[in-house]
């Protein structure tokens, strides 16, 4: 028999060298481990390689596209006035219907997906650059938050409609980008650490959203790469807000929040209450379906955490000050163990890896903020390596008993 | 592609043309219609990845009476406007400061508070050729011509530089 259902690249990856393993082990014959990567179609030597050159095919085609987008838009932002107005306009409409078509043709007609995906991704690249270019010839300047709310309106049908994963990233980082833009109008007078720690505060609630949606997309729809990008996504945000979050110095620069639209507070606290009410009603739907796992609630109980500490920050003022910042600081370091966790437990070793770097990462931050002498460098420098190692021996500890488990499980009757 | 998809495709793409053209047309409009006023300003010239070199210019009109200081960012104000006949261009300066649109006998222009609590009336940028901004930067005296439709948008049409429109040659 062989197994029909959809099941991921990195599932097909993780079999594979998982079953190569156990047969070097002597838990399975060659034989056996022959038997069950038949049963897997795409996790033979052959699918693997293929798999390898389109992905470099992927690659350098999506690098081709983003460094001509580049070229284009520098070339209008010299902003050569030997160019009338006319043919710059007339070139970036050709430029756009140029990519979009010669894209569609060798995606659509000739098969060629990955360099036809690419020139679509050009095209979008050109379409943003056509926006801007309209924006510098009336003096529109490039922070005008309508610009980039523009060329990501414009780019996000598109992303569905091809179902693809470059321009649905493009799209993702343009909302972001939007949202950041939109700040300022929504800010009077306030102070520049206050700015950021705002800032920090509603990309948490928009990062929080977009893992959400994440989620959401990998059990109900079909394009997973979207699902996975969009996690990858929220949780990069989420951590790089509460990263800041944990700078000491900022928060003391921090006064009390005033001047600030309600706008700010209405797209803030709707982010986060929409975001926590997905991660609710998805963990409800996999209870309901028998698929829970300790991973949901956890993950849950820290968003809530996260996001009421974060508000708390901007509207509750206390009197010790060094309380938000050692909040801050723990909510960190508890989120990126909550992460290494949901790593192991769901196999995912690249989400182990970025949880062991982010608490290096905060441990050598402190360093670099409390402490001055190469003594204490050293220190910080051996324990963020201890830390790692002792990952490392806990991951690889933990493989062997699930092996060893398997084992003992083949003895037994 | 499912046969949806692909007609779904061509209609995003047209639709990104279109709002390419539109955002023209808008631009256009508000650029031969209204009313022409020279403001008064002083730049500094910064540069911007996606659009090149700019000035950026703070007008005289931007700063809020005392009475509006307090505004919070975003909000909207009218700026009722009068000409100031003086030697060269004639200069148009802040007649009153109004919350509500005044009527279209005047020449008026619309602004929004800014994080500063200045008014940014969308007309604070004026993007120059690569390696031309010290020319405005280093003039005496700066002033902008601006057309303001009859709902009070404003748009650059000119720079004035010591009295002679800017010449990036």
């Amino acid at each position: 028999m062989v197994f029909r259902g959809d099941f991921s690249r990195r599932f097909a990856s993780q079999l594979r060298e998982e079953v190569q393993e156990w047969e070097r082990d002597g838990t399975i014959t060659t034989e056996q481990a022959q038997s069950i990567l038949s049963r897997y179609p795409g996790t033979s030597a052959d699918h693997e390689a293929a798999r390898r050159r389109q992905a470099l095919v992927v690659g350098l085609s999506i690098l081709g596209a983003v460094l001509v987008g580049l070229g284009v838009i520098t070339f209008f932002a010299a902003n050569w006035n030997e160019i009338p107005r006319g043919v710059k306009l007339g070139a970036l409409v050709v430029g756009i219907a140029l990519s979009y078509g010669s894209g569609f043709f060798l995606w659509q007609r000739l098969g060629y997906n990955a360099v036809g995906i690419a020139l679509v991704l050009l095209g979008c690249i050109i379409y943003g650059a056509g926006v801007h270019l309209i924006g510098q010839i009336y003096h529109v300047p490039v922070d005008h938050p309508n610009l980039t709310a523009f060329w990501f309106l414009g780019v996000l049908p598109l992303a569905y409609v091809t179902r693809s994963t470059p321009v649905m990233f493009l799209a993702i980082v343009l909302f972001l980008v939007a949202a950041g833009f939109r700040l300022p109008s929504w800010f009077r007078d306030v102070h520049d650490a206050d700015t950021v720690i705002l800032a920090s505060v509603l990309y948490l609630a928009l990062a929080v959203l977009l893992y959400a949606i994440g989620k959401a997309k990998s059990l109900f729809d079909r394009w997973e790469p979207a699902g996975g990008l969009f996690r990858a996504i929220g949780l990069i945000v989420v951590f790089g807000a509460l990263y800041l979050l944990t700078f000491h110095e900022l928060i003391d620069e921090a006064g009390r929040v005033e001047g600030v639209d309600y706008r700010y507070w209405s797209l803030t606290y709707a982010g986060s209450v929409v975001a926590i009410a997905m991660l609710v009603a998805l963990e409800w739907w996999r209870v309901r379906h028998r698929d829970s796992s300790v991973v949901g609630p956890l993950e849950i109980a820290t968003v809530v955490l996260l996001l009421a500490a974060s508000h708390a920050l901007v509207r509750i003022p206390v009197g010790w000050e060094p309380l938000y910042p050692i909040v801050f600081n723990v909510l960190f370091a508890l989120s990126a163990l909550g992460l290494m966790i949901s790593g192991y437990i769901q196999g995912n070793e690249s989400r182990v890896n970025l949880a062991l770097g982010l608490i290096a990462l905060l441990i050598i931050s402190r360093y670099f903020e409390f402490s001055t002498t190469l003594f204490d460098l050293s220190l910080v420098f051996v324990g963020a390596g201890v830390i790692l190692l002792a990952g490392g021996f806990l991951l690889e500890r933990g493989r062997r008993r699930l092996l060893a488990a398997m084992r003992a499980g083949e003895g037994s009757p | 592609m499912r046969p949806w998809a692909r007609i779904a495709f061509w209609i995003v793409v047209a639709g990104q043309l279109v709002f390419l053209l539109g955002f023209i047309v808008v631009k256009e409009v508000s650029l031969r219609t209204g009313t022409e006023v020279v403001l008064q300003t002083v730049p500094v010239d910064p540069r911007s990845l996606l659009q090149g070199d700019y000035a950026i210019l703070d007008y005289e009109i931007s700063e809020l009476p005392r009475y509006m200081e307090t505004l919070p960012a975003g909000d909207m104000v009218y700026v009722v406007l009068y000409q100031l006949v003086t030697q060269g261009p004639e200069v148009w300066r802040a007649k009153n400061y109004e919350h509500d649109r005044p009527p279209a006998t005047q020449v008026f222009i619309k602004g929004s508070v800014d994080s500063r609590g200045r008014l940014d009336f969308g007309i604070g940028t004026y993007f120059v050729p690569e390696g031309t901004g010290h020319i405005i930067e280093g003039a005496q005296d700066v002033k902008v011509v601006v057309n303001v439709d009859a709902d009070g948008n404003a748009i650059i049409k000119q720079v004035l530089v010591d009295g002679r429109p800017f010449d990036p040659n």
